[in-house]
């Protein structure tokens, strides 16, 4: 099992040399806390390449046409460098192969759409890894993560809404009310009490992102769904520490569950425990 | 040059029997499994046979949805289900999961593949993967420009299926997993709560942002008049209407009108066409606000719901059960309450209107009534002229208003 995490901020890579990847979050990511600057990319890769630390650039945005030539020179500043790279929209498969790259350099990351052992094996065929879908149960995750192309993220937030919207602008013009749209705020739903995380984004294109209530902890089920990967998605030092004592020593203690409890609060178990509804045709709305 | 299809929604056998009479040239659905909408009265497998063989006596084809992303269970009776959907002459599925695509390419002799806009299809290239893949049609997503569209119609050659009415997806289409984190129903396999349109408060920390509005991230439906003769010369395969909940009057006055869009255009290659006439006829129907999403490029304010105000349309009364070979009495089916001295309005596939005063009502056994009260009950009225099975009646002017 390999550990893979996120790089926060450019100035805690030293502290990440216990990890075997280390995603790098672009403008051309979904999702990112702070930006790192395409200068700042090129020095994270070659520190993390002498701390024998594999980089992967995240580009798993959609994109629209008139972005991909953008994108694509983006893609080919790296092709020489020891690195992978997360992609989400078939345009980037698809400029893989038209120029003869190795596919395995590619994971592909939707977030919601690899959810059985058919699909993975398709990827798996290509030779891609994959994200598995952050809502599957148990059960199917056992099932999924047989295949040794398959990432699960164990730890952190993970996005439940990416829309093309600028939602904060929009309803900032709507409103007339004053507040900073480049910062992160929350949502709660006027019947419920979680609040989701919101952010807009307007570097690359504009859109919008909400993030589960609860950061995902996946620990002491590490022992039967057993991964070839695990992506714990935090700046928490401790917390990626944890989960390298659970890989290294092959158990994943409920002790361990317990301390991820205590550093913070906001974690659960997602939809692991719960089956999803489907409903039928004759059930009420 | 082919001409452009009109594509509608199918929520059951007689919705789709509509669709056609009213002019669509294609219709989709879902089945009863691997289908999203689960919702819909979804087709059963003889459904789908009587749908196809009446689809393809009028011309039309016929697409069934396959759009769910299966979870391993829900993978059981794959290849029977799509041999068999091959096997009764369904034209072709519409799928997002790799695993329903591949397996539909390997299985099926005729069936063709088209890629759903849950995957959210944004540029050309994206279009050639799936086309390499076996696909021979691309639903693009929703957040598509008009000029992105024109741009992708030209770099690529698989056919090309752009939404021009109906609900939209605040969120990119298959990337919304609200409903699973909120109330635990799987958006992707049919469950979606439309968590998008509920309204919400906005917080800074702890501090409440909104004041006198809810914050709201939910989307107007869509309405693209204006925009068809540019698909239609763009080279756009398919134009669809979303909708497969919507009613079969819905269906009839939203079909009929961009179907006379449609045939005016390309009859007279004059895009300043009266748009206000097929607009007032959608708006007959239409209960939602609509906009017209992101075809001029990033949405603004005036695509967004907010403070939104539906209100269910109830013009809509009754629909003629049996042509009445001009009888005395035309056999009709209460869709919502009319009385007597109400104006209504009678319409047809043809879209020609005729107006008539309600002045007597009966029921089955020709007992007079002073109001047609009870859904989808059976009644008789005196109609002095000729209607056909399936036209229309429409609540004009209501008397006491």
């Amino acid at each position: 099992m390999k550990l893979i995490t996120c790089l926060k901020n450019i100035n805690d890579i030293d502290k990440l040399n216990f990890v075997d990847e280390v995603i790098i979050p672009t403008k051309y990511s979904i999702y990112y806390d702070e930006l790192i600057e395409e200068a700042e990319i090129k020095q994270a890769i070659n520190k993390l390449e002498e701390m024998n630390v594999k980089a992967i650039i995240s580009i798993d945005a959609l994109i629209s046409e008139e972005k991909l030539d953008e994108v694509f020179n983006f893609i080919n500043q790296y092709l020489e460098s020891r690195c992978d790279f997360i992609f989400s929209d078939f345009a980037v498969l698809s400029y893989f192969r038209s120029n003869n790259l190795d596919l395995s350099r590619l994971i592909y990351s939707s977030s919601t759409y690899i959810c059985n052992c058919d699909d993975i094996q398709y990827y798996h065929d290509l030779n891609i890894r994959v994200f598995v879908s952050n809502e599957l149960s148990l059960d199917d995750l056992v099932l999924n993560c047989k295949y040794d192309n398959v990432i699960l993220q164990a730890y952190g937030y993970f996005p439940i809404y990416y829309s093309k919207r600028n939602v904060l602008s929009l309803f900032k013009n709507y409103t007339g009310i004053d507040f900073d749209v480049n910062k992160e705020y929350e949502i709660k739903e006027e019947l419920r009490s979680e609040k989701y995380i919101i952010k807009e984004f307007n570097d690359f294109d504009t859109h919008s992102v909400i993030l589960n209530a609860y950061q995902i902890c996946i620990y002491k089920e590490l022992n039967d769904i057993n991964p070839n990967y695990i992506y714990v998605n935090t700046s928490n030092i401790d917390v990626l520490k944890i989960y390298y004592d659970g890989l290294s020593n092959s158990i994943f203690s409920i002790d361990n569950e317990l301390a991820l409890k205590n550093i913070d609060e906001r974690i659960d178990k997602s939809l692991l425990y719960i089956r999803p509804s489907i409903l039928n045709k004759d059930e009420k709305n | 040059m082919k001409k452009i299809e009109l594509l509608a929604p199918a929520g059951n056998l007689e919705k789709l029997k509509i669709a056609i009479k009213y002019g669509a040239d294609a219709v989709y659905f879902g089945g009863e499994k691997f289908s999203l909408r689960a919702r819909a009265n979804n087709f059963s497998l003889e459904d789908i046979k009587e749908g196809v063989k009446f689809a393809h006596k009028h011309h039309a084809k016929v697409y069934v949805t396959t759009n769910i992303l299966p979870h391993n269970d829900d993978l059981d009776g794959l290849v029977e289900y799509l041999k068999y959907l091959d096997s009764v002459g369904v034209d072709a599925i519409i799928a997002s999961s790799m695993t329903i695509i591949n397996t539909c390419i390997k299985e099926c002799k005729r069936m063709k593949v088209h890629i759903s806009t849950q995957m959210s299809t944004l540029n050309s290239y994206a279009c050639k993967f799936f086309k390499d893949l076996g696909a021979t049609r691309v639903v693009l997503a929703r957040e598509c420009s008009l000029d992105e569209i024109k741009e992708i119609a030209k770099k690529t050659d698989v056919e090309l299926e752009v939404f021009i009415h109906g609900g939209m997806c605040s969120s990119c289409s298959g990337r919304c997993m609200l409903s699973n984190h909120m109330v635990n129903r799987d958006a992707n396999r049919g469950g979606c709560a439309h968590s998008c349109r509920w309204n919400y408060d906005l917080y800074d920390k702890d501090i409440k942002i909104n004041k006198d509005h809810y914050f709201n991230i939910g989307s107007k439906d869509l309405m693209a008049l204006k925009m068809i003769p540019h698909l239609i010369d763009a080279g756009i395969a398919s134009l669809k209407v979303e909708g497969r909940m919507k009613s079969e009057y819905y269906i009839a006055k939203i079909i009929s009108s961009y179907r006379a869009l449609i045939d005016d255009y390309y009859k007279t290659r004059d895009k300043n066409l009266d748009y206000d006439k097929y607009k007032q006829e959608i708006e007959k129907a239409e209960n939602r606000e609509t906009s017209i999403g992101f075809f001029n490029g990033p949405v603004t304010v005036n695509e967004q719901l907010y403070d939104r105000d539906d209100h269910p349309t109830k013009e809509y009364v009754g629909i003629v059960l049996k042509d009445n070979l001009f009888k005395k009495y035309t056999l009709i089916k209460q869709k919502n309450f009319f009385k007597i001295g109400d104006q209504l309005e009678i319409f047809g596939p043809n879209n020609k209107k005729i107006d008539y005063e309600v002045k007597e009502i009966f029921d089955c056994d020709l007992n007079p009534l002073d109001a047609a009260r009870h859904p989808e009950q059976i009644i008789k009225l005196k109609i002095p002229f000729r209607l056909k099975k399936d036209d229309m009646l429409r609540l004009k002017i209501n008397i006491e208003k």
